[in-house]
């Protein structure tokens, strides 16, 4: 925890992609077992800001401060700070030559260094949880997209992140499907979990 | 016609000659398979090289891309010569003393790994952005990231691409044949020089042929059955 009680603390950001300003001077913060929604029209920099919490882009001015340790100093452990972020796409990105079940594992044993035996527990607990233990052997191309959009949320949670951040999960989901993972959202902040997502959702 | 018949196409000659080309034969297979192998090796290790970030393997990325410019430009024939002649005359222990057979595999090697490296950085570069993004979200290491999501798709993507310069690279071993390995195309020409009939190109011909429809039969295969999949992904 950062000493101002903010688990994510963004200071007066600003992000330029040449000459075009992204991100003015922005600040937010986020409270530990808090959700933040960034709403605003397309193009106005919330995904951009959400990369820029995991160091997927650099920041050009101020500061943010993530669990304590300010990471826009150029002196963090980048791969240690994405380990404590989870971050689900708008595109779900999930890797199409991989099982749901292989997709969801990788973190866990390839950063965490769990034992496959381990992972696989711990997958199987978070694909039951998202209720597509039945998929866990079928490759994302057989899945709809609210389906593996909820996979990408098992696979950010596998990490077992300090923090989830959402890019527009819901962007590409038919009602129904968008349901299912703004469910699943709402689920996982009522058991605790901090959130920061990007939407145009009202739900 | 019927001189041409006679010439090209005897089918005495062509009992004749069957034998002693199919030795021949046997020798550009040889030459292909283990030039095969090593060429996917090589090219791979430069087409990672050659994506390396950071300024401190910009040396590495440079001579990889001097590496390919240079033997993608470079006609084989001129390499075969080089080896094949060059460095025996060096008389360098060690590496001086082979058989032009070994020689002829170093330069189908060394000029194919230029082709091929380009093929798996295409490869690479194919595979969308968003893909390493999620894995580098996840906390995943640099190499990791290759190894683990960007090489399995990279690879599966080229393999089309990769048949096809296999199939240029089994052809081009008769090249290596007419600098001093007695391979099929070798025999063929001595076969016309002693019985002044050309029957003898035939019979490599065929072989070559019947080496080559069967991976292009195979390339066709696997391309439409991706098309397939594809388009069911789409619906």
């Amino acid at each position: 925890m950062s000493a101002n009680g903010h688990f994510v603390a963004i200071e007066n950001v600003t992000k330029r992609f040449g000459d075009l300003e992204v991100l003015t001077h922005i600040s937010l913060d986020v409270e530990e077992h808090g959700v933040v929604c960034l709403i605003g029209a397309s193009g106005s920099g919330k995904s951009t800001l959400l990369r820029c919490v995991n160091l997927l882009e650099r920041v050009d001015e101020g500061t943010i401060v993530v669990d304590g340790e300010t990471i826009t100093n150029g002196k963090v452990d980048v791969n240690a700070l994405r380990r404590k972020i989870g971050i689900v796409f708008q595109a779900y990105n999930l890797f199409p030559h991989m099982t749901v079940a292989q997709n969801v594992m990788l973190a866990p044993r390839k950063v965490r260094g769990l034992s496959q035996s381990e992972a696989r527990s711990r997958a199987w607990g978070l694909l039951d949880r998202i209720g597509l233990l039945d998929k866990a052997d079928e490759f994302p191309d057989r899945l709809s997209g609210g389906q593996q959009q909820r996979v990408a949320v098992a696979r950010a949670l596998a990490g077992d992140p300090a923090i989830l951040l959402a890019d527009e999960p819901t962007g590409n989901l038919d009602s129904a499907n968008g349901e299912a993972v703004m469910d699943l959202l709402k689920e996982l902040h009522k058991s605790g979990s901090t959130i920061c997502m990007v939407t145009h959702d009202p739900r | 016609m019927h001189r041409v018949l006679h010439s090209f196409a005897n089918p005495f000659y062509f009992r004749q000659a069957l034998p002693d080309i199919w030795s021949g034969f046997t020798i550009n297979v040889q030459m292909m398979l283990i030039a095969e192998v090593l060429v996917l090796v090589f090219a791979l290790v430069l087409a990672i090289v050659r994506g390396l970030p950071g300024r401190g393997a910009k040396p590495f990325r440079g001579l990889a891309i001097v590496y390919t410019d240079f033997f993608r430009g470079t006609p084989l024939t001129l390499v075969a010569f080089a080896f094949i002649l060059g460095i025996p005359g060096l008389d360098y222990p060690g590496i001086s003393h082979y058989s032009n057979e070994v020689y002829g595999i170093a330069a189908l090697t060394v000029v194919y790994t230029a082709y091929v490296t380009e093929v798996y950085r295409a490869g690479i570069e194919s595979v969308h952005g968003s893909q390493r993004m999620a894995a580098r979200s996840l906390g995943l290491s640099y190499g990791h990231t290759m190894r683990y999501v960007v090489l399995p798709q990279a690879i599966r993507r080229v393999v089309p691409p990769l048949l096809n310069d296999f199939i240029g690279l089994q052809k081009d071993t008769a090249i290596i044949g007419a600098i001093g390995v007695i391979e099929a195309a070798a025999q063929a020409n001595n076969f016309a020089s002693s019985y002044f009939n050309f029957t003898g190109f035939l019979v490599a011909a065929v072989f070559f042929i019947y080496l080559t429809i069967p991976l292009a039969r195979y390339t066709d295969h696997i391309i439409k059955e991706r098309e397939l999949r594809e388009r069911a992904t789409a619906t």
